[in-house]
């Protein structure tokens, strides 16, 4: 059931309706039952999983502090059985294909088996979760769940299952510890922010996608250098607000549940550096990938007298890093390569650290903050090539990108007119990050938020009939 | 303690919105409503995914703004591709010294069942004064789970048209905006060739439905039954166990009790070559089933059936496959339809 149907919208009222009539207590485990049932929509197995993941989580952190002492060795079953999950899910594409095959020359044929083949919605997102929490109770950080409701709900919560964000235990928790409040401000917000979503998601991205030539991924060769820049250009910006419109949607609706979500993009394409891209891109994951590789690798490095300007400490962690997040992305050398080059942008831009201090992008002159915010954006979207494409194709693209210069003929002239798309997109970021708040529409004057809410109630009615549903891209991971 | 505390005033800035809404709605329908939308636009969507029904259905809205329908030619892709409105009117005004303008609404693998609703709304709606079937023995085998019969038959502005109250028949029925809602999407979208009239075929610039064919098929060889050619394998598909389908009948039945409104009915079967028998599992003997139990309806109805197999008016080259004509065939077919018409009122 996807976040923008129809028929999400009709269970989502349903189960506000009932939500806003219970006691606390059963509205907790009213949204765990309706979170299960949501899972369920894709295959009933994937709602099992789901709870056999989180009973073993479950029953296993109050081992990792029993007494008060941290055991590492059931901390090390934990982190080992949530990454077999998700690895046993992941890698299933390429040996159970030919397991089923000899399975059914004995004439045996399996759905199960085929089901394997399937990543269990959200698992690649619960798993981290689940990780997180065992290493927030194991370094005391944050009590083991004592209610099994609430911690099942922190795991199943259906608004975030699809694609996150990665929320912590420690911040989602104590909100349903405690009694909920839909105020106007709450139910404000909530609805800008689905608005928001929305709009991100059906108006600008959907949009961009179908905009795209079919042959832009598939034959790069068809293409010159310039036509390849901009459509790569639309690509990332399509990239960029499916997934902040899915961010926005999911915090949207969690409001109106009283459950704040944590943002997870914040204008990443303004980024001056790799640090800041990945503290605005994504959020949720760069922090978990921090605090989970990132300082416990420095850390180590640092234990052992490699210092901050040591070369092993400027280029390992994030290395490593960036790598790891390739591989969630996807087992595949695709993948390894996007990760591999974020890494090196961010060791490229730590060197200069090894010759003295270095001036913070926000202290700089504004010519150069743009500047170093233009290279960044050509460089991350240089890195979406691999995300979107296998290795060999990825190395045509990039070829063509920079070489096939001969030629400035323009196929397709609907890339002109997507330029306004790019332009209302750039000035709503813009808008954004100078008030530092995503519903800065909120502080303008009422008779003009009338007309900008009438105006895309009627695009969002326009544009979402009929519309095919093009999936929120990080569904997939 | 309540989650859900709201406090007045709440809710001032969603109505007005809405009323902006409503307000823009509104202005816009006016605007889709105009004559320069209409001929900026593709035909108005109807609600099917049979797009070329609803070309037909805005080309015949065309037709009757310049004047009268007098007569409907009602089929399936054979009348579509073979019945041609000028040489028919030609025909028609040597025989009878008077003209007489006939539309083509030829629809892609439309069979009887569905036929029966859509001249009910053509009947109801343009009040000819005669109405046009063109019959073939495919329109009788056709189930009503084929692709095109289902989407006509569940097409609910048309059921709306014949009685059937639905929401969605009711907003595509009295809103312009609503149909042409996916052009509006298109355009936003940079669409172009779905949205505009002259980009396109989807215009359906032409006045009487006609879309004829230009190609000359060879159908003086006998088809291969081991083709793997579409037509020809939907055709054995249909023809080779030939069976006569009571909803198809039915839809013959509700074409023929039209004729209690008023406007005269005409059967026609359509033409086809020689060839074609070879499709029928039976050969000659399904199609006199078929011919039989056109003939008892009709006659039970009252109404003319006017038997065509075969056609010497048909040159040779005057066919695109074993069952549609091209534009000689077409205009043969219609001239000897025209002139023999006459004789049978």
């Amino acid at each position: 059931m996807d976040l923008t149907s129809f028929s999400f919208v009709l269970f989502f009222l349903v189960t506000l309706a009932v939500y806003y009539r219970l006691p606390r207590r059963g509205q907790n485990i009213w949204l765990l039952l309706v979170s299960l049932v949501y899972c369920a929509t894709w295959a009933w197995q994937f709602a099992l999983i789901l709870l056999l993941v989180a009973g073993v989580n479950f029953f296993l952190a109050p081992r990792l502090r029993a007494n008060g002492v941290p055991h590492r060795g059931w901390l090390w079953v934990g982190i080992l059985f949530n990454l077999g999950v998700l690895l046993l899910f992941r890698l299933a594409r390429f040996f159970i294909p030919q397991l089923l095959e000899r399975l059914a020359d004995l004439g045996w044929t399996s759905e199960p088996g085929a089901l394997l083949l399937l990543v269990p919605i959200g698992l690649s997102y619960y798993v981290l979760e689940n990780i997180a929490y065992l290493l927030e109770v194991y370094r005391g950080q944050t009590e083991a769940a004592a209610d099994g409701v609430d911690f099942f709900l922190y795991l199943a919560y259906f608004p975030r299952l699809v694609a996150g964000p990665i929320e912590r235990a420690s911040t989602f928790l104590p909100q349903l510890a405690r009694p909920r409040t839909v105020d106007n401000e709450m139910m404000a917000r909530g609805l800008g922010l689905i608005l928001l979503g929305a709009s991100r998601k059906i108006i600008v991205a959907n949009t961009l996608i179908q905009a795209i030539p079919w042959d832009l991924f598939e034959s790069p060769t068809n293409f010159n250098a310039p036509e390849l820049w901009g459509w790569l250009i639309v690509y990332a910006f399509y990239l960029y607000n499916d997934f902040a419109g899915y961010t926005n949607l999911v915090c949207g609706l969690s409001c109106l549940f009283g459950i704040e979500i944590s943002p997870n993009f914040q204008q990443p394409y303004f980024a001056r550096n790799f640090a800041e891209f990945w503290n605005r891109w994504h959020i949720t994951l760069s922090h978990w990938l921090r605090d989970t590789i990132y300082l416990p690798l420095s850390r180590a490095l640092l234990r052992r007298n490699f210092n901050r300007t040591h070369p092993l400490s400027l280029v390992l962690p994030p290395l490593v890093t960036m790598l790891v997040s390739g591989l969630w992305h996807g087992l595949s050398s695709n993948m390894v390569v996007w990760g591999l080059l974020h890494g090196m942008y961010q060791v490229g831009e730590r060197l200069p650290s090894r010759w003295g201090p270095v001036v913070p992008p926000q202290k700089r002159p504004v010519w150069r903050q743009v500047a170093a915010a233009c290279t960044v954006f050509i460089l991350v979207i240089i890195a979406w090539v691999p995300f979107r494409l296998e290795l060999p194709e990825a190395l045509t693209f990039w070829r063509q990108l920079f070489l096939a210069w001969g030629d400035f003929g323009l196929r397709y002239r609907r890339i002109l007119f997507l330029l306004p798309y790019l332009l209302i997109v750039v000035v709503l970021d813009w808008l954004q990050y100078r008030a530092q708040d995503d519903l800065v529409f909120r502080r303008w004057p009422r008779p003009v938020q009338a007309v900008l809410l009438a105006v895309v109630l009627f695009l969002l009615l326009v544009m979402s009939q009929g519309d095919s549903g093009e999936p929120f891209v990080y569904q997939g991971f | 303690m309540n989650t859900l505390q709201l406090q007045k005033p709440f809710g001032r800035l969603a109505v007005w919105a809405g009323l902006l809404l409503l307000l823009l709605l509104a202005a816009l329908e006016g605007v889709a409503r105009t004559r320069f939308v209409h001929d900026l636009l593709s035909a108005p969507r109807l609600g099917t995914p049979h797009r070329q029904f609803e070309i037909q259905a805005d080309r015949l809205a065309m037709a009757a703004a310049q004047g009268p329908i007098e007569c409907i030619f009602l089929g399936n892709s054979m009348v579509w591709r073979g019945f041609d409105p000028e040489a028919f009117a030609q025909g028609y005004e040597q025989a009878n010294g008077a003209p007489l303008t006939c539309f083509n609404f030829g629809v892609d693998g439309m069979p009887a069942a569905a036929a029966g609703q859509v001249a009910t709304w053509l009947v109801q709606t343009y009040q000819p004064r005669l109405l046009i079937y063109g019959t073939d023995a495919r329109d009788y085998a056709v189930t009503t789970e084929e692709r095109d019969a289902q989407v006509l038959l569940e097409l609910a502005w048309l059921n709306y048209h014949n009685g059937q109250f639905t929401l969605e028949g009711w907003l595509y029925e009295h809103l312009y905006l609503y149909r042409y809602r996916f052009h509006w999407q298109s355009l936003l979208r940079f669409d172009y060739d779905d949205a505009l009239r002259s980009r396109s075929w989807l215009g359906g610039g032409l006045g009487l439905g006609f879309d004829w064919d230009e190609t000359v098929g060879s159908v003086q060889l006998p088809p291969d039954p081991n083709s793997e050619e579409g037509q020809i394998r939907y055709y054995y598909r249909l023809l080779s166990e030939y069976q006569i389908l009571p909803a198809n009948i039915a839809g013959l039945n509700q074409i023929l009790a039209l004729k209690q409104t008023g406007t005269t009915i005409l059967l026609v079967e359509m033409p086809v070559p020689a060839n074609y028998m070879l499709f029928f599992g039976q050969g000659e003997a399904d199609h006199a089933r078929f011919m039989t139990a056109v003939s008892q309806a009709a006659a039970a109805a009252g109404a003319p059936f006017l038997p065509t197999t075969p056609l010497e008016a048909i040159p040779a080259d005057g066919w695109v496959d074993y069952s549609h004509l091209n534009r000689t065939g077409a205009a043969a077919f219609s001239r000897w339809l025209g002139g023999v018409l006459v004789s049978s009122f």
